[in-house]
């Protein structure tokens, strides 16, 4: 059972975001850092993995996961295109490569409800702490065994929770 | 409980509390199998040293799941698990069966299998007794199949990969009494050996007893590992600073550096926050597992003055000076720093227990009158550092009279003082490890929690940030400040590590003073810093090569990526002809050959070469 539909059955009626025009992208590599700095600035690496910012870019709310040292996650509302153009700007003579995570689906909740409730059913991966997990932080786990990244971060204009995972095959 | 075979006498073991559930005697050359609840633990005992006892673990119905060393080793990314973060065994479903707690030995064979018939057949000894063959034996009322080889976990065991890629196996590392403590993540069947083997020193020719012993899972038995820093002392087992409860509560991510538990990375922070406020704001940093002698007496100074590198003549009542110990043919023994403390009485910080035992030796051949105590448990030390520091910490101080400073200001480098911090008898010392503004709090380690509070309390305002090793060495490359088995150990020079400056030459004598004296005019390697043009970092035994040329000028001892240079950095120590600054090299990557990548020698210190910072 997928892991969302698993929550859901446990606990009904979850107030979920709408996360229809939200997207995730991918990069990494060699240059992933330097890519991250040349799109984001320089705060780009003010945040070690497993953290985040959330910036306004070129008018789109989006928030930047770091997960290595060079392998970045964009989560972007609205039109992806300006994004995508940029990062193919971005990567021309860099050693990176980027693209959609087609691979997962993304489901966000409040995080006033995502803090009581993944506590109960999510496991986070030592040294990872879900306990008292802050905005822009974010970490690999465990939902009934299924494999999720949590991550806690600003979603349309409010503080959440999102869980990304697998796509079911 | 229950004692299956009584052992000796002699050979009692004292166990590790008395509330032992069972304990079995498994007399050399042959095995056992016994089980084991959910959070109990087990005690594996190497009796007389130089022992190998293999280990087999099942679980689940008609035990179908088993301990599998390769799912082990790839999810803890080591060879053989530690006690501690990356501490847990699992079985082919990748679930934990067993973590280790304690571990006296730190040797043990997770790669090969327990003994078979089959390697003393072809050995020329058929019918030897092999651990596999007892295993199948005890295993058999269990219902489990008997099979030629057992990939067990081979305790004691010392084994190694070469760089030929050959497995190798040699005697035991493990002395008597040695042990590794386990505890069960769920309902076991576990068989434990003595290992017969008496063909190879992997035993010491002489196989002998093991013994087992379980305790109740209400015990609670620290994480630790244990280590012999001399090798006739007794083992010491990993231990907390005095700060280590309060950093408990920020961190679950901790390591065993030098018999202590240091914080790798801080929740919710990490490298990258850590690092930034160092360079930005302030940090404070737990550095107890450096370690304090004592050094009084008469004939102190004089001592001091043999076995330490620097010039200790004018030094002055409560200032300090970095250098090193050193060994007669030159070589680095230790790095550290000696405080004066009083006209006759030292202090010297630096990071192993061997170094009390040093300069006990050398006392004693020039027959001084001094005495050598360590003081490393009476003396725990933060290190709160950045260019804020001085801010967080002015309102909280109170100088204790004759210190010849008014205020925290007039403190200055490698100047120390006894002061009084939020109430906390303290010895300030203005030294540090990250090239930024720094002080050093040595505290009795009683009032380690109290001091943490308060300063993080009195850090807020200045967004203090608790900072861990990872982001530590990040800013000592930069700084480039050694690190002891990177830059330097007891065949490096100061001159090739990068520390001739710390060398009092003009000294009447000192230990080593000859050779370093040759060393000095062309020492075989040369510190230097290194600026990558690409993004990679380079690591530890990389090699430098002339640009075009195969032939190697030198090798990588620390690398990084620097953030506030944004720039691939390196220390390295190459042959001098290679040492110019501005010169171009190149850095080999994957095998040295497939990839080089080219690299500009510049000073050691890549960042704030002229120490500008720590002077502030």
């Amino acid at each position: 059972m997928n892991v969302i539909n698993l929550i859901n059955t446990q606990n009904s009626a979850l107030p979920w975001l709408d996360l229809t025009d939200y997207r995730l992208w991918d990069f990494a590599g060699v240059d992933g850092l330097q890519m991250a700095k040349a799109l984001f600035g320089p705060a780009a690496d003010t945040i070690a993995p497993w953290r985040s910012l959330h910036l306004d870019w070129q008018g789109q709310s989006l928030s930047l996961l770091r997960l290595c040292e060079n392998n970045f996650r964009i989560g972007i509302e609205g039109n992806p295109q300006p994004l995508v153009a940029a990062l193919q700007t971005a990567a021309v003579d860099a050693q990176v490569w980027w693209r959609p995570c087609d691979r997962m689906v993304a489901w966000a909740m409040p995080a006033a409800i995502g803090a009581d409730l993944l506590p109960q059913i999510a496991i986070a991966k030592l040294p990872h702490r879900l306990l008292g997990l802050p905005d822009d932080c974010a970490l690999p786990g465990r939902i009934a065994g299924n494999a999720v990244v949590v991550w806690r971060h600003c979603l349309q204009g409010q503080s959440a929770f999102e869980i990304q995972t697998a796509c079911l095959p | 409980m229950r004692l299956e075979t009584k052992p000796p006498q002699s050979l009692v073991i004292s166990p590790l509390s008395g509330q032992t559930l069972a304990e079995y005697w498994i007399a050399p050359s042959t095995a056992i199998a016994y089980p084991v609840k959910a959070g109990q633990y087990i005690q594996i005992i190497d009796i007389e040293g130089t022992q190998c006892s293999d280990f087999l673990a099942f679980a689940g119905e008609q035990f179908a799941e088993e301990l599998d060393g390769t799912v082990t080793r790839t999810l803890n990314g080591l060879a053989v698990p530690q006690a501690g973060l990356h501490g847990k065994y699992f079985s082919q479903t990748m679930r934990p069966l067993f973590e280790v707690i304690q571990d006296t030995c730190d040797r043990h064979d997770s790669f090969l299998l327990a003994c078979t018939a089959r390697y003393y057949e072809d050995a020329g000894y058929p019918g030897h007794p092999s651990c596999s063959e007892n295993f199948n034996t005890v295993l058999q009322p269990y219902g489990i199949t008997p099979r030629p080889g057992w990939a067990a976990l081979n305790f004691f065991f010392n084994t190694s990969v070469d760089c030929t890629g050959a497995v190798v196996s040699a005697e035991s590392w493990s002395r008597p009494g040695d042990y590794v403590l386990l505890r069960a993540s769920c309902d076991l069947l576990c068989a434990s050996s003595a290992c017969p083997d008496d063909i190879d020193p992997a035993n010491g020719w002489q196989p002998t007893p093991i013994q087992v012993r379980i305790y109740q899972a209400t015990e609670t038995f620290p994480r630790a590992i244990g280590r012999r820093f001399v090798p006739d002392a007794p083992v010491q087992l990993t231990q907390d600073s005095g700060f280590t409860p309060s950093i408990r509560q920020l961190t679950d991510d901790l390591a065993e550096y030098n018999g202590y538990w240091v914080p790798n990375r801080f929740a919710h922070s990490g490298i990258q926050a850590e690092y930034w406020a160092l360079r930005q704001r302030a940090v404070l940093i737990d550095l107890s597992a450096l370690r304090k002698f004592e050094v009084q007496g008469a004939d102190a100074g004089q001592l001091l003055q043999l076995a330490f590198s620097r010039d200790l003549q004018k030094l002055a009542v409560r200032q300090s000076a970095y250098g090193c110990l050193l060994n007669p043919h030159g070589g680095i023994i230790d790095d550290g720093i000696v405080f004066r403390l009083t006209e006759a009485d030292y202090r010297y910080v630096g990071n192993c227990d061997g170094d009390a035992r040093w300069l006990q030796k050398v006392a004693q051949q020039y027959g001084l009158t001094v005495q050598i105590n360590p003081a490393s448990d009476r003396w725990h030390n933060l290190a709160l550092q950045g260019p804020l520091c001085r801010d967080i910490l002015r309102p909280l101080l109170e100088i204790e009279p004759d210190q010849e400073i008014n205020e925290l200001d007039e403190l200055g480098y490698f100047r120390f003082a006894a002061v009084k911090v939020a109430g906390i008898p303290i010895l300030l010392s203005r030294t540090g490890y990250t090239g930024e503004l720094g002080y050093e709090l040595f505290v009795a380690p009683d009032r380690g929690a109290e001091l943490w509070q308060g300063l993080m309390l009195a850090g807020q305002p200045y967004d203090l940030l608790p900072m861990g090793m990872l982001a530590l060495d990040r800013a000592r490359i930069e700084a480039g400040l050694l690190s002891a088995g990177r830059e330097f150990d007891d065949l490096t020079s100061p001159y090739q590590a990068g520390i001739g400056w710390a060398v009092g030459l003009k000294k009447p004598d000192f230990i080593g003073k000859a050779a370093l004296l040759k060393l000095k005019e062309h020492p075989p390697r040369v510190a230097v810093g290194l600026m990558l043009a690409g993004n990679e970092v380079a690591g530890y035994g990389q090699c430098i090569y002339p640009i075009g040329d195969r032939f190697r000028v030198g090798t990588i001892t620390s690398g990084t990526f620097s953030p506030i240079l944004n720039q691939s950095i390196a220390m390295a120590q190459v042959v001098p002809e290679y040492a110019e600054l501005g010169l171009e090299l190149e850095v080999g990557f994957v095998d040295g050959r497939k990839r080089r990548i080219k690299a500009t020698v510049g000073p050691l210190a890549a960042y704030d070469p002229t120490k500008s910072r720590v002077r502030a």
